[in-house]
Order: structure tokens, then sequence, then C-alpha cells
């Protein structure tokens, strides 16, 4: 059904969340702040109070830096939540949030993001499911993040803070963030990639405490210039069912979710319990596609650019509002300068990261 | 009958002989390999449906009519996905490129389209219509 009084003007929408944040700052005396660095980027987040903090910079706490009064911000982003700080929406957000429930074919595309937002000034995505609204603001570099309620916020929303927002950030800087794994040693950093229970996380973990250092399991930034370099965003890892936390018992130590594990994936962040594997980046030399086989022997096998492109490209794009025909050539073209590698996961762990060593040596 | 990817929504790239096509309103995602990559190719670059008949059947020497009939029947496949769209007969057709190098075999094999809908749950494909008392919309599973 389309909205008979259709109106959509993505800076008005930033203005109104803004000034009810903005407002809903000034009256707060618990805000807490921190900057993080992702490649040459410095990002000023400003939480309402320091349980919000804490809740969302687990999963960000190696790339947080010391304050410095000459550090210039690419972007500043706002984080508020509403239940529990209880001030109530204004008028023109209620308006809004009832047309855009009221007519979501009009104004909400499949990925949430708000139509007509793409290419603009202002980008504005909704998460129904998490209760988190987005809005970017490019010229301005400012980003709002407004939590219904946080505490009933999803784990994957916590193993990944504003993934929406850091994703228009490296987007507009002309980069990507990428559904992908990523592990590496020395100067030779390699994508793990696939759509999710392909086997990326179990091959990640498996890499923590060997040779190879640990990047990421879900998600990372991938810089193009002036080498193709891949960042770590989140030290988060997941893990799904029994067999998986048999495989990494002292995982169970460590899990953020323990409560919650009937409903949602085990979560644990690796720089909770092994710091030292965590690396913030890497020079990219190769895209791996993992496979789970539940055969015993971990192999590996050359595999072809369509393949990575194939395993890389639609769970990133499908994941990320705006990311368009631009994000795809960025990503066809990563596949097709890199050597691609199939790696049959086997459940031996230990082979998981000595296949990976080999792969490195071939490259 | 002309085409053109039916681009914003539909993404697409051929790299060494195999399409990667993505659909970012319904989510799926299609692969094609060998003469299916390269019948995408020459839709994708304006060739009508009879042009790209003609240069299959030239290339691996088979019969035209045959051809006519495999195209249509991928391009009503296609279609149907909504990959692609029909564009005007008045504009012009462009230079064939030379895709010789990937009939490798010289031998024809049919085209396949191979769809793929496992993603689709990373969409918002049911989407929200009422709001809580705190004015919010309502998620589904509420």
């Amino acid at each position: 059904m389309t909205d008979p009084n259709l109106e959509i003007n993505p800076q008005d929408i930033f203005k109104n969340f803004y000034n009810y944040c903005q407002d809903c700052f000034t009256k707060i005396t618990q805000a807490r702040e921190s900057y993080y660095r992702i490649s040459n980027y410095t990002v000023h987040i400003k939480f309402a109070n320091e349980t919000i903090q804490k809740k969302l910079s687990s999963a960000q706490e190696h790339l947080i830096i010391p304050y410095d009064s000459e550090l210039q911000t690419d972007l500043t982003v706002l984080v508020w939540e509403q239940a529990s700080l209880g001030k109530p929406l204004p008028s023109e957000i209620r308006s809004w949030f009832f047309r855009l429930a009221k007519f979501p074919e009009t104004y909400l595309a499949p990925r949430g993001e708000i139509k007509n937002g793409n290419g603009q000034q202002v980008l504005i995505a909704y998460n129904g499911g998490s209760g988190v609204i987005s809005l970017y603001d490019i010229n301005k570099k400012l980003a709002l993040c407004l939590i219904r309620d946080v505490t009933k916020l999803p784990y994957y929303e916590i193993g990944s803070p504003l993934k929406v927002i850091w994703h228009w950030l490296v987007q507009h800087k002309g980069q990507l963030m990428l559904h992908a794994g990523a592990v590496g040693i020395e100067n030779k950093g390699v994508l793990l990639v696939g759509k999710g229970g392909s086997g990326k996380s179990t091959t990640a973990l498996s890499c923590v405490g060997s040779e190879l250092k640990y990047l990421s399991d879900d998600y990372c930034v991938v810089t193009q210039e002036p080498n193709l370099t891949v960042h770590s965003l989140f030290s988060t890892v997941k893990l799904v069912g029994e067999n998986d936390l048999k495989r990494f018992p002292y995982i169970n130590n460590f899990l953020s979710n323990l409560a919650n594990l009937k409903f949602e994936k085990a979560m644990a962040f690796v720089t909770q319990f092994s710091s030292e594997s965590v690396l913030d980046q890497l020079p990219l030399r190769a895209i791996i596609i993992p496979q789970v086989t539940g055969l015993k022997t971990t192999t590996w096998e050359k595999a072809s650019p369509a393949k990575a492109l194939f395993s890389l490209a639609p769970s990133s794009i499908l994941q990320l509002p705006y990311a368009n025909e631009n994000t795809f050539q960025r990503i066809s073209k990563i596949a097709s300068e890199l050597p691609c590698f199939s790696l049959k996961v086997g459940t031996e762990i230990k082979q998981i990261p000595k296949s990976i060593l080999e792969i490195l040596e071939e490259l | 009958m002309k085409f053109r990817v039916n681009s914003p929504t539909v993404v697409s790239e051929v790299i060494e002989g195999e399409a990667v096509i993505l659909n970012l309103d319904s989510g799926n995602y299609y692969s094609m390999e060998g003469s299916g990559a390269i019948i995408w190719e020459l839709l994708s670059q304006g060739l009508s449906i009879t042009e790209v008949s003609n240069w299959l059947a030239q290339t691996f020497k088979t019969n035209s009519e045959q051809m006519i009939n495999t195209v249509t029947g991928l391009v009503e496949e296609l279609n149907s996905e909504g990959l692609i769209t029909l564009i005007s007969q008045d504009e012009a057709s462009p230079a064939i490129p030379n895709l010789e190098s990937l009939a490798v075999d010289n031998i024809f094999v049919e085209p396949k389209l191979c769809k793929y809908s496992d993603l689709q749950d990373l969409l918002i494909l049911d989407p929200i219509h009422d709001v809580t008392d705190s004015g919010w919309p309502k998620a589904n599973f509420e």
C-alpha cells in the first residue's frame, strides 16, 4: 500500500532525530565517549551512559585509542537508548515512525534502508528485529544510532555494534566492509568467505593460539589504497551448536551470552581470552573459501575467482544497506586480483591453521 | 527483442567465463557457466535475441533455429526472475565483442541458470505494519 501523503525528506528526518538526541545528551551527566581507529579513520562515539558503552564496546576494545586534543575525527556518532533513559519520542519522530509502519513498502527497501536515501547526503536504515535506527549525514560527518531498548538488543548487534554505520563510513570513503573472516601472518592476510554456516568462524577460531593471527570471523574492512589491506573491525567470534563448543572447550569460560544459547549463537570476544592473537591489519593476499566437510582431514585446492565472488558478494551486499553496483564491482575486482582457494575443513582442528599456512607459502 | 540488465536492482559480473548475478530486491543470486555466461554477456551489452542466436550458431557451428529456441528460453527465464528488462528497438546494436576465447571446446552445451535463495532471510521481505505504545514500529515477531 502506498502512502497517499508520500513525503521522503531524509534531511528533515535526520534533523528531527538529531534534535532529539542532542536534547537528550544535554540533559544527562553520565555520557561516555571513546575514540576508535580503523585504517586511517578516526571515529568518536558518544554513548548515553556507561552501561550502553560497555555493551557496545566489547567487540571493539582493540580499536580504542586514547583521546588526544589534536585528533581529527572522520565521524562522530551519538548512541542513545530510549527505554531505560525514558525520554519519549517527539511527535515528529512518532509521526514518521507511524508512516513507516503503516506503509513500509513505500519507505523501506528490503535491507531496511529508507528509499531515496542512496547517493544522497543522508543515509537511514531501520532494523525492526533489533529495534535500532541508524542515520548518517555524510556532509556533517555525523551519525546517530537510536536503540529502542538496549536490554533487548540481539546478540548479533552486540557482536557487531553499529555495523551499518561503520559500513556507511567505509563505503563513503570508497572502501569496503565485507561479510568475511580474516586471519594471517606477518605480511600475508587472507579473507575467509562464505555464507553463514560455511565454516568461517570455525576456521578463524582454529587459528587463535597458532602461528596465525586473528582479525575477524564475520565482518572486516578492506581498503584498496595504497595496497589491498584487510582491517579488523570486531574481535567477536560466534559458534553454532554443541559440536563447535566441544571443539573449542576453552571458549565456554568466555561466552558473553551463556544464558541464551538455546536461542543464540555462542558468542565471545577474542580480545578477552587471547588478546595477543588479535591483529589490527594485514596486507591482503588471498581469498579462502572454507567448507565444512564433516571428515577428519582438512585439504585445500585452488578455486576460481568466480567462486570467490559468489561466496563473498551476495552475503556481503544483501546485509549492508545501500550497498550497490559499485560495491559489487569493487568486490569483483578483489576476487579477480587475488588468488583463491577452497578449504575443505575437517574436524581435526589443528590441521586447519596448518593448511592455511601451506596456502600462504604458495603466495 | 533487446534487453538490458535490470540495474540497479540487479548487479552482475562475468569472471573467467562464469556469470555471478545478484538481485538486491529478492535476495536471490545466480550463476551461469559456459554458454549461459556468454549469452548473459551478449544480452547485457544490448544485443537482440536474434543477434545473440546468430553469433552462437556461427561460433559453435550449430543450427540457428535451435539457438533461437535456446536463447529465447533462457531470456524468458531471466525475465521472469527480474534479471533483465526489455529495451527500445530503436537503440543501435553495439559491436559484438570478441568472446571466442570463452568457447574453449567449440562444443555447445545448453545454458543453465542456477538459482540460490538461501540468503533471503537477510532481507526484510515481510515488513512491519504496526507501532508500539512507545511509538516505535513493531517487529514482526512481537
